[in-house]
């Protein structure tokens, strides 16, 4: 790079251009293009105390409190908190993360940035594909953190290695689908605080409306079948049968497979038609 | 004439950055002066300061007769201010900004409404008035600030850089806005970077580099210290500027720019004469290998800072003070308009 | 230019003003109108669905709505603060606070604006709160007196609220830092007291920080209040821990921002 420099500046700028620089065209190559893409969202994530803050400590500070001060009347019930919690906290987690991801693309769209990259030789797909990147890399970061301090709070893999395998590929597909989905919703909104709020009325029910936190049995009957249904749940039970001693597997991970691959193309269909929408 | 602002040898330092160093002004009631200077002058140091933002370190200042640090509050009864940023609500509309600063003026609430609707015709704002201020354009925004600081009529009147960021349109329909504000006899002090700036609308110019006072007088006495019109020739080689700088010497005193040479001219004569000597250098074997332009133009900013100080006021010539004391606050030296809109 | 005409400084009117604007700004952020009026109405309806058979096996939903009410107002509260904060950060950064600082404008008007629009804002909240509260069990049955001070208690402890996240907001950089230090902060408030479980439930080790946490004296006031038995130690202990707030932030805040405006004018 440096030696193209003084040649531009000795105002030879109007003669052929030196050979093998401006010569070859740039193609996309869509690997490098995800890559470069994803590394300048770390980048921009790892300067801004809020994101970090989001992935990190404030799943870790959900997890804290919600252990503190509810694992006595858990127990009281026959629940050992922490192994039912956990699952909680990392699915919490992945909605921060989704959250985060969702202004992060609306800030790309309103920012320019995608405008810009559509100028360029970049694949199509490769800002909302770096960014999904970026968010999964940042997501298995808070799922460490949130398996050290629940392994130093009780939190144990019953089932075997194997089985406590599967618990990130589960967690990270999950990220995958529900991230996607909300790229696509910051990127069609395209509005700071619109999309806050939109995340967070999606976030709430479908959270605290889980067999996450509590058993669905706590829930009023009626609201019961939903309850155990709902995705969120469906995960949350996948989650629960990779860590458990003897529980089955088959069955909670097709459903939540099921509900995953759903989610997903949704997620696709609506980013790749918002990413059209928002770079013209 | 009475002064409506006065200023005596104002010193303001931020840390070892002397943003004001010594600098006096005057402006008479009911005239427009236009404070020059580079970015990071000492300009909106000065503003701060007659405004009642800052206390000066030394020297005194009065406004409309106050003391801006013995009587702050006679000050600010009696000014009205516009700022680089254009500080104005983004969420609130037009006319709710408009009646927010009226009633912060204390024109009561019938009176400001009445007052808002008033503004908003005067200054062509009419169909802006109900829409969120974030949503107008830049110069939109700046004509609706400029409304702002006089919901209630100040004696004297601040603009600090109201055109900076703005298309040329916009420009042109803020300075018929200034302009009028003045012919109703507002005092008004205006800081600009753009020599044009100072010479359409000031009255008298204070030119000030590095915290202190560089010239002063009419537009017109400042340009004749200049020299008027510029002969230009750009010339991209440091070699060829050399050539051809010493080839012109003939002509008059010749200044060796960073992208070019160029000499004082007394019209389109100039241009033939400088056109005839470079031919025949040329002819004589004078191996000048490139002019990449020749042309006469009005002097800038940058002639005036080069025949006055002898630098030019190019950006890395500006070690000084309010970059570096924005620097400190953690906000960008420069906003403008451009970035919002 | 008549001497006589002359705008002096108005503090009551200036604060109103201010006010005035603050929360016209706040009923057009659907940000911060969710947070006030939705985000307690979430928290009551979904912590009640989800936990009170938990919490209280064998009690209906309708008892734990009538001893979790007022942490659910509390919160709504408190977590509507932090908007406040970040709306005076960006105001000192973007020359708003500078330009009113060049008027003949009362100097405390703009924080005493703030807080004024903070604490209707607050009784929005606490409306909304009771309303809803009431048709699923929550019951005042301490009479109408103690009735009203359950609901003005938590308008005075959301004053002091209010200046504590003023003084955050004079020591921030910017209003991201702002949210990032307060909802951490009153997160753990909110959970380490005794609003959602009673403090014999809690881990040994919390519960004594759950008896000091003006978040539980502040409960424990207000269902006294709303439900009987002793109320004039609860309430002074409440009203004691808003003082404090109020006085020292109050005075921390002032002070920051005399300085940090001083500051940001350079």
């Amino acid at each position: 790079m440096t030696s193209t420099i003084p040649a531009a500046v000795a105002g030879t700028l109007a003669g052929p251009p030196p050979p093998g620089v401006a010569g070859t065209r740039p193609r996309p190559a869509f690997a490098t293009d995800v890559a470069v893409l994803a590394e300048r969202h770390l980048r921009l994530m790892s300067r801004r105390p809020a994101s970090i803050i989001s992935a990190i400590v404030l799943p870790l500070v959900f997890a804290l409190l919600f252990f503190t001060v509810f694992s006595r009347v858990m127990r009281r019930g026959g629940l050992d908190y922490i192994d039912y919690l956990l699952p909680a906290v990392v699915i919490q987690a992945v909605f921060f993360t989704g959250m985060s991801s969702a202004i992060l693309a609306a800030e790309d769209a309103l920012g320019g940035t995608l405008r810009r990259l559509r100028t360029m030789s970049v694949s199509r797909p490769a800002p909302a594909l770096g960014l999904l990147a970026a968010e999964l890399t940042r997501s298995l970061l808070s799922l460490g953190v949130l398996l050290a301090i629940g392994a130093a709070l009780g939190f144990r893999f019953h089932g075997g290695p194997w089985k406590a395998l599967g618990f990130p590929v589960v967690m990270l597909a999950f990220a995958a689908a529900l991230v996607t989905c909300f790229i696509a919703l910051g990127l069609a909104i395209r509005r700071l605080e619109a999309v806050t709020t939109a995340t967070n009325l999606i976030y709430f029910p479908f959270m605290l409306l889980s067999s996450a936190f509590t058993p669905a049995a706590a829930f009023p009957s009626w609201l019961r079948p939903v309850v155990e249904q709902q995705p969120v749940s469906r995960v949350a039970d996948a989650l629960r049968a990779l860590t458990a001693h003897d529980a089955a597997l088959a069955r909670p991970l097709l459903i939540a497979g099921a509900w995953l691959l759903g989610l997903g193309v949704v997620g696709v269909l609506g980013a790749s038609r918002a990413l059209g929408r928002a770079a013209a | 004439m009475t002064a409506a602002v006065e200023a005596d040898a104002l010193v303001k330092t931020f840390g070892d950055i002397r943003a004001l160093d010594g600098l006096s002004l005057r402006v008479e009631a009911g005239t427009i002066l236009g404070l020059l200077g580079p970015n990071g002058a000492g300009k909106t140091t000065a503003i701060n300061v007659l405004t009642t933002l800052l206390s000066p370190d030394a020297g005194r200042a009065t406004v409309a007769g106050h003391d801006v640090v013995e009587q702050p509050a006679l000050v600010r009864a009696a000014i009205g201010v516009t700022g680089q940023f254009a500080a104005l609500d983004s969420g609130l509309t037009a006319r709710e900004n408009l009646v927010l600063f009226g009633r912060l003026m204390k024109l009561g609430r019938a009176e400001a409404r009445r007052r808002a609707a008033e503004l908003l015709e005067r200054f062509t704002l009419t169909e802006a008035a109900d829409q969120r201020t974030g949503t107008l354009s830049g110069g939109t925004r700046r004509r609706l600030d400029l409304a702002a600081s006089i919901t209630r009529e100040p004696a004297v009147l601040f603009l600090d850089e109201p055109t900076t960021g703005l298309d040329p349109r916009s420009r042109l329909a803020l300075w018929e806005a200034v302009r009028e504000l003045r012919a109703s006899g507002i005092t008004i002090l205006l800081t600009t970077q753009y020599l044009e700036e100072a010479d359409e609308l000031a009255d008298r110019v204070t030119i000030i580099d590095r915290g202190r006072v560089v010239a002063e007088g009419t537009a017109e006495e400042l340009k004749r210290r200049v020299g008027g019109a510029v002969c230009h020739i750009a010339v991209a080689d440091a070699a060829d500027r050399q050539l051809v700088s010493e080839t012109l010497g003939t002509l008059g005193p010749v200044s060796v720019l960073p992208d070019g040479v160029s000499l004082p001219a007394t019209g389109p004569e100039t241009l033939v004469a400088v056109v005839r000597e470079l031919d025949e250098a040329r002819h004589a074997g004078l191996p000048i290998a490139r002019i990449d332009d020749i042309g006469l133009r009005r002097p800038t900013l940058d002639d005036v800072f080069l025949a006055l100080t002898g630098h030019p006021a190019t950006p890395d010539a500006q070690a000084d003070g309010e970059a570096a004391a924005s620097d400190e606050a953690g906000r960008p030296a420069r906003p403008t308009a451009e970035v919002a809109s | 230019m008549s001497q006589v005409a002359l705008p002096r400084p108005a503090p009551v009117g200036d604060t109103l003003a201010m006010a005035g604007r603050a929360l016209r700004l706040m009923l057009r952020d659907p940000a911060t109108f969710v947070l006030a009026v939705f985000f307690p109405l979430i928290l009551l309806l979904l912590i009640t669905v989800s936990f009170a058979k938990i919490v209280y096996p064998g009690a209906g939903y309708d008892d734990y709505v009538d001893v979790s009410l007022p942490l659910f107002v509390l919160m709504g509260i408190a977590f509507a603060s932090p908007f406040t904060a970040a709306a005076t950060v960006t105001d000192l950064r973007d020359g708003f606070d500078a330009r009113i600082r060049t008027m003949p404008v009362s100097a405390l008007a703009p924080l005493a604006g703030r807080v004024l629009a903070d604490t209707a804002r607050s009784a929005i909240t606490i409306a909304v709160v009771v309303v809803v509260g009431v048709p699923l069990g929550f019951r005042f049955t301490a009479g109408p007196w103690a009735a009203i001070g359950f609901l003005l208690l938590p308008l005075v402890f959301g004053l002091g609220l209010g200046f504590l996240g003023l003084l955050v907001a004079m020591r921030a950089r910017d209003s991201e830092t702002v949210v990032a230090v307060l909802n951490p902060l009153l997160l753990v408030c909110s959970f380490l007291s005794t609003g959602m479980v009673q403090r014999s439930d809690l881990p040994g080790w919390v519960q004594p920080i759950a008896r000091v946490n003006p978040f539980s004296v502040v409960i424990e006031a207000m269902r006294a209040l709303a439900h009987g038995g002793a109320t004039t130690r609860p309430v002074i202990e409440a009203l004691v821990w808003s003082g404090v707030l109020i006085v020292g932030c109050g005075v921390l805040a002032v002070r920051g921002y005399r300085t940090r405006s001083d500051r940001l004018a350079a």
